[in-house]
């Protein structure tokens, strides 16, 4: 592979994470602080 | 430097036309500026698109322009795996402490990097440490200025020297009025004229300027060493092997730690914005180092010049209508000021916020968010905006002979030291004042011992092992003193009393008093 190759292949991963993120990862945050402000508060 | 008379008239022009836009913009951030808070951070004052464009902006720097295209002018395609792997680095690490960022700095009422660090600590000791740290990247605004410079020589053939008073008169020119909210408001539309001109220029890469044969013609007509089947260099010391381009990968991670790029997550509207921004700084952040690919074409059409870094506006005036080259002058100058007017704002505050509000007012027993304290730091904010360029303008008249090693610093210092306490104690609430402390050392004295005592020519191995390449590159070794932070961090969370229940509630969940005497609900 040249080196335009490896970063095309780099680049697309990199927008496959961005993509998950975005779409999974920051709702799981939200949801998890939220239950965290839930057990604080009632504890 | 081959300046023709026309660039130069079609330069004065687009120059006119910039400064006006400026004048208005600076005209538009000082209507919105009432407050210290206002000043600093523009708080909540921005949507996703402008401050997406304006953080690209502001990243990329004037390395996009003149930097990275020179280092691939010097080393071919391997240069790309600078290029184009440092922004992934640097937006993976705004994933995983943005919203953290704003919503635990809006609740604390935090002004920049340090003050978020101290408040979200509850440690004075921690905000004092980061903000002598941070003072360093006085040195990153003058070698700004110094680039500033050199443009106006470029395009307009004015002299260095007035060249960098009429950079320094641009910047006031809004600073001064509109802070935080003229800095972002010009950044974002400086980061989508970017973007424009490195579509331009990936263009120009994909059908071979110049060439007959495209892409493949570009390749074949470099020097073997810098064509693209070559990756590393044993030689280079940032390219020499495949572990100092993962480190350039990690260090970047903790660029999102700077404070002038940190600061700009408080200005966003509110915390649901943060996707869309996410989305819009990852693309045009990933698009703007492209640029790279100007210098590997410059280099191919066996463009000759004596400052590599000059490549991009050389290869314009050359292959191009001298309106598009005058263009591009004004365009580059303008991407230089945007990143010098966010250093300048981070700077200053480390003057009026960090360093009077917050640790010489509570020291003397005064109440930091009382008004007249406020009316007092947004005007020490003025003030230090106008000495902080005044000093660097004149420290850089004749420019320092080891400025691009104060400059690392600042930078690969702020890297190493706040890592750890920014991203572990972000990632996890119950990391300790101590391990953070622990972080911090640990951090920016294994980057001093690797790359900052080498460089300052004080020795070059330790016990007979060869420093090189970490003694020239600062990348990986900002990536060291990232892994070190963030792993003494955590285990020195590990080995101390972590963070009480009830400080990480009103850290994290707490609703506490703004600096403006507004409130900011826990759940916005």
């Amino acid at each position: 592979m040249n080196v335009m190759q490896v970063l095309l292949v780099t680049t697309v991963l990199y927008f496959l994470i961005v993509a998950v993120w975005v779409l999974k990862i920051e709702d799981l945050i939200e949801q998890r602080s939220e239950e965290r402000a839930t057990a604080e508060g009632e504890r | 430097m081959p300046t023709t008379d026309a660039v130069v008239t079609y330069g004065w022009l687009f120059l006119a036309f910039y400064l006006v836009v400026i004048a208005g913009l600076g005209y538009w951030g000082w209507k919105r500026t009432g407050t210290q808070d206002d000043y600093a951070t523009a708080r909540g004052g921005f949507g996703f698109l402008a401050l997406g464009f304006a953080y690209a902006a502001t990243v990329a720097s004037g390395s996009t322009f003149m930097g990275i295209p020179g280092m691939a002018y010097d080393m071919g395609f391997k240069a790309g795996y600078y290029a184009l792997i440092y922004p992934i680095g640097a937006y993976l690490g705004i994933m995983l402490v943005a919203r953290i960022t704003k919503k635990v700095g809006d609740e604390a009422g935090s002004q920049s990097i340090p003050d978020f660090l101290g408040d979200r600590f509850k440690s004075p000791v921690i905000r004092l440490m980061a903000s002598l740290v941070a003072l360093f990247l006085l040195f990153y605004v003058m070698s700004q200025i110094v680039a500033a410079g050199w443009m106006f020589d470029t395009i307009l053939g004015i002299d260095y020297t007035v060249g960098i008073w009429a950079a320094a008169g641009m910047l006031l020119l809004y600073l001064t009025l509109g802070g935080s909210h003229a800095d972002i408001i010009t950044d974002a539309v400086q980061g989508a004229i970017m973007v424009g001109i490195t579509i331009l220029i990936f263009a120009m890469f994909l059908t071979g300027w110049g060439f007959d044969g495209g892409v493949s013609a570009v390749n074949a007509n470099l020097d073997a060493g810098q064509q693209w089947d070559t990756h590393t260099d044993s030689e280079n010391p940032i390219f020499a092997n495949w572990w100092v381009i993962f480190l350039l990968f990690v260090g970047h991670i903790g660029f999102t730690a700077q404070p002038h790029l940190g600061n700009k997550f408080f200005a966003i509207k509110g915390t649901q914005y943060m996707k869309k921004f996410f989305i819009v700084a990852a693309v045009a952040g990933m698009t703007l180092p492209l640029m790279f690919l100007g210098g590997v074409l410059g280099a191919a059409q066996g463009i000759e010049i004596a400052d590599p870094d000059a490549i991009i506006p050389v290869l314009f005036i050359e292959t191009l209508p001298a309106v598009f080259a005058a263009f591009l002058g004004v365009a580059i100058l303008s991407a230089i000021i945007s990143t010098a007017d966010g250093l300048i704002i981070s700077v200053a505050q480390i003057f009026a916020n960090d360093l009077y509000r917050k640790t010489y007012v509570p020291w003397k027993g005064g109440d930091p968010s009382s008004p007249a304290v406020n009316q007092r730091a947004l005007l020490i904010s003025r003030v230090a905006t106008v000495v902080v360029t005044i000093v660097a303008v004149a420290a850089v008249m004749t420019p320092p002979q080891y400025l691009s090693v104060f400059m690392w610093i600042g930078i690969g210092g702020i890297i190493s030291a706040y890592s750890g306490p920014y991203f572990v104690g972000s990632l996890d609430e119950s990391t300790s004042k101590k391990a953070a402390i622990i972080g911090f050392v640990a951090g920016f004295a294994v980057y001093a011992v690797i790359h900052l005592g080498p460089q300052m020519g004080l020795y070059d191995s330790i016990a007979g092992f060869s420093l090189f390449p970490y003694s020239e590159n600062p990348y990986a070794s900002s990536g060291i003193g990232f892994i070190v932070s963030c792993v003494s961090t955590y285990l020195g969370s590990k080995f101390t009393e972590p963070m009480a229940v009830e400080d990480r509630n009103e850290v994290f969940r707490g609703t506490t008093e703004l600096s403006d005497g507004g409130r900011v609900e826990s759940d916005d």
